[in-house]
């Protein structure tokens, strides 16, 4: 199973300048990518254009070799699932349970009913993010952080092949976020992984790729410990940073 | 049909401003007549020279349809009837009040008075006598005013007849009918007819299931251009599915208050009386 | 509560309503006289048509309510959003108007209908990207057109046919063809309800807005046009037959909601009962207030629902 966009161009539309400008990645199982950039580099818009959910002006997404706007909605969400950064709190709340559960009726539409094994799935997924103590609450009641893990774990219910997370852990405590990273590198070997982040640490800590974005270009891409250095993030985000070694863990800050 | 709903207007609007006598004085100069039933009684107390412009819904007598139109019924058109320099303009009412004032302030006498019933009528005969200076011929037409409606009274008494109970329609969507103290409920009644609208006063829409309840013996159609078979719910009222539907021969003889009116009175008289030719003796009777 | 048991509930309260509406109208008819000389009594068919017509209105405005407000994300979206009141009225009144009412009974229906179906479709033609946000501009754009347009008919005609428009436009299920306008109108309600039942995860998935929505399975842009075009047919269609009734599409769905949550195959068939349970009421109550006057429905719908509406409001703020 392989996402692969190629030479993406993509302009907002009435806008003159493109957001992105010939930006190629290739998200297989066994890697976790990590795509990194200012506010505003079009980091979100790129996950939009995996999903399918913009089309690009120029350039290609594949999955499987197909375009992945050519996919079945249901077969490509099988496949491919996307976390999104904000998702639009719904007209009357769901309970958390449901909310995941949604996850699966998105796939098999016909009956409201639960297969026993999607049932399971259900479950295992609830626990896999430590959702238990509240999944029957509605999720207006939970934090921001409890409410990204209620649509990971909607997105990851499926069992899909490949994962976009787009900054995942943005509002998440440092237990919460050291639990993520130990499950998207449990989830690596055979879920293909694209991370969007601006913790440049998660980058280091979990990453086995990782991607620059600055005006529209890639401006760095490589392993991440070779990357993302003093020299290349200067440019990009206008500030210093200091490397360190913490141990043989590389740990990088702003000066 | 517009006329009619004017007339209901009409009917809601504040009651009589009694004719005063001595203020109206003969006017010389052209008349302006915005209501179909004064242009009428203006014809019809031969004055019909008078008149300079009509309402576009005047159309009787035929002769008056070569004047030009100064608006619709209770409509001026406030620069066509200045243009035209009238000395009066004469109307039950104004849709807007305030026209009258601007015909006012440009030195043209208006007079605007309902006329909902028999009573009205008289009062403007004699108002138009005074003020287009024919007293004889108002006198005459204030005598045949009495003359009729006592000849149907009269008529009605020797008959000894129960009155036909009868449903007005005025139009069928909404189910608009006249009430308890409308012109068609006067008229109806000269004709032997009694309305089974009696709490309700004005033109009000009344409900379908009170139309079966009450199960009237005839319904007088007023509803033009309007087809009375095609409504599916009606087809539960008797006097419907019997075919008893009068459609008078000129309803605007009969919803006119004019001279003309005791001449509807008189046809809807005889149209009931071949309807009801040999069927008396079942219907027309209190269930 | 399991929905069987909340359908059940919903279902028993409907019959119970539709049961009153037979028996109360303007006048007493006494059981005895239900049937005479072997025929239903007229007054009892007219309640029964009047009363299967309230709910068959009722029904259809809730679930077009239910589904706008799920589409558009709005709890204040309802039926008649996407250019249906004002292409119909702009319809009814022009059948009215010029004069094609005396073509027959079911001329005025047509025109409101032929209205309604041509300002949904120019909804749609004109706005280019179909989002939820800018089909709701542009409805609120054709809506104000045709009501300009009515407003020119009206001033070039007379007050007399104007009495028509405006009580065609209150709404009322006093002249409603069982045949011609009742049978279609529940065949499309129960197509219609189907429909949605089987596509209830996607209505869910969409009121996470569309993006969310496609990341799950759902052509969101797709399903956006093909469920506000189904539930402004249905209004399209209530329109014609019973005129303009508001507040039943808005608030009997909301109510639903709160009080059962939000997962809409759970609340479909609650919404549509509830609906029809309100509308029927409402015309019982129409009906009992004179005896020989008629109160529009919709003039009942909107004084009744309001205050109801705001009690609800503020027990179930207190209750949470």
């Amino acid at each position: 199973m392989k996402l692969t966009a190629e030479q993406l161009v993509y302009t907002h539309p009435g806008a003159c300048e493109p957001l992105l400008n010939g930006v190629s990645l290739e998200i297989a199982p066994g890697r976790i990518a990590a795509l990194l950039g200012r506010n505003g580099s079009g980091k979100s818009t790129l996950v939009r254009l995996l999903s399918g959910y913009l089309n690009p002006d120029s350039g290609s997404v594949t999955l499987d070799g197909r375009p992945v706007s050519e996919w079945s909605p249901t077969e490509r969400v099988r496949r491919l699932a996307v976390v999104q950064q904000h998702v639009a709190a719904p007209l009357t709340d769901y309970t958390v349970r449901e909310t995941v559960a949604m996850g699966l009726t998105g796939v098999s539409h016909l009956s409201g009913a639960l297969s026993p094994e999607q049932s399971v799935r259900l479950e295992q997924t609830i626990d896999l993010l430590d959702l238990a103590s509240f999944a029957d609450r509605p999720c207006g009641t939970l934090s921001g952080g409890e409410r990204q893990r209620v649509f990971t774990a909607a997105a990851l219910v499926r069992s899909p092949g490949l994962l976009l997370l787009d900054e995942p852990t943005s509002a998440a405590d440092p237990a919460v976020t050291r639990k993520i990273v130990s499950l998207l590198r449990r989830l690596a070997p055979e879920v293909g992984i694209l991370v969007v982040t601006h913790d440049l640490q998660l980058a280091l800590d979990c990453a086995g790729y990782a991607m620059l974005l600055h005006e529209g270009r890639i401006a760095a891409e490589g392993n991440p410990s070779d990357i993302l250095t003093p020299e290349t993030l200067l440019p990009v985000y206008g500030c210093p940073f200091r490397r360190f070694d913490c141990g043989g863990r590389p740990v990088i800050l702003p000066e | 049909m517009r006329r009619l709903f004017s007339l209901v207007c009409v009917l809601l609007a504040v009651l009589c401003l009694a004719a005063c006598s001595d203020k109206h004085k003969s006017v010389p100069g052209g008349v302006v007549s915005l209501s179909p039933a004064l242009t009428e009684l203006i014809c019809h107390l031969g004055q019909e020279d008078r008149l300079v412009a009509r309402s576009t819904a005047c159309d009787w007598p035929e002769s008056v349809k070569t004047l030009p139109t100064a608006g619709d019924f209770a409509e001026p058109e406030l620069e066509r009837i200045l243009a035209m320099k009238p000395v009066l303009v004469v109307s039950n009412e104004f849709v807007n009040p305030k026209d009258a004032d601007a015909l006012r302030q440009a030195g043209i006498k208006v007079e605007l008075h309902p006329c909902d019933g028999f009573d009205d009528y008289r009062e403007w005969v004699a108002l138009m006598g005074k003020l287009l200076d024919c007293p004889r011929e108002a006198e005459s037409e204030l005598k045949r005013t009495n003359d009729r409606i006592a000849g149907f009274e009269a008529e009605l008494k020797s008959a000894q007849k129960k009155p036909l109970r009868a449903l007005y329609v005025i139009w069928d969507s909404p189910l608009l009918t006249a009430g308890a103290d409308s012109l068609p409920d006067a008229v109806g009644r000269l004709a032997g007819l009694e309305n089974i609208v009696k709490t309700e006063r004005g033109y009000p829409s009344i409900s379908l299931e009170f139309v079966l309840k009450e199960d009237p013996d005839v319904i007088v159609w007023f509803a033009h251009g309007k087809d009375w078979k095609s409504n599916p719910s009606w087809s539960g009222i008797r006097a419907i599915r019997e075919g008893r539907v009068l459609i008078p021969r000129d309803d605007s003889a009969l919803l006119r208050p004019g001279p003309r009116i005791f001449d509807g009175i008189a046809d809807l008289k005889s149209d009931l009386e071949t309807m009801f030719s040999g069927k008396d003796s079942s219907l027309g009777t209190q269930k | 509560m399991k929905t069987a048991r909340i359908i059940l509930i919903y279902l028993a309260v409907a019959l119970a309503a539709a049961v009153c509406g037979v028996l109360f109208g303007a006048t007493r008819v006494p059981l005895s006289e239900f049937v005479q000389d072997g025929a239903l009594n007229p007054i009892v068919e007219l309640r029964i048509v009047r009363t299967a017509a309230a709910a068959v209105v009722g029904a259809s405005l809730a679930v077009s309510g239910l589904v706008f407000q799920a589409v558009l994300r709005n709890s204040l979206a309802e039926p008649y959003l996407l250019g249906v009141s004002g292409g119909a009225g702009l319809g009814a009144a022009g059948a009215i108007l010029l004069g094609f009412s005396a073509w027959g009974f079911m001329s005025v229906p047509l025109f409101a209908l032929l209205g309604a179906v041509t300002a949904n479709l120019l909804v749609f033609a004109a706005v280019r990207r179909r989002t939820a946000e800018e089909l709701l501009l542009g409805g609120v754009m054709i809506g104000t057109l045709a009501s300009s347009l009515l407003m020119v008919l009206i001033t070039f005609s007379h007050s007399r046919d104007m009495a028509g428009v405006v009580w065609w436009m209150l709404g009322s299920v006093q002249n409603v063809d069982p045949a011609r306008q009742l049978a279609p109108a529940a065949v499309l309600l129960a197509a219609a309800t189907v429909f949605l039942l089987f596509r209830a995860g996607d209505v869910d998935l969409l009121t996470f807005g569309p993006e969310y929505a496609w990341n799950h399975g759902v052509n969101a842009r797709v399903m956006t046009v093909v469920l506000l075009a189904l539930a402004s047919l249905l209004a399209a269609v209530t329109v014609s037959m019973a005129g303009i009734i508001g507040f039943c599409g808005l608030v009997v769905p909301h109510i639903v909601r709160r009080l059962h949550g939000g997962s809409h195959r759970k609340i479909l068939i609650p919404a549509a009962l509830a609906g029809a349970v309100f509308l029927m009421l409402a015309d019982i109550l129409g009906r009992v207030v004179s005896p020989v006057r008629e109160l529009p429905v919709g003039m009942v719908t909107a004084a009744v629902g309001c205050p109801v509406f705001l009690w609800l409001l503020n027990r179930s703020r207190a209750g949470s």
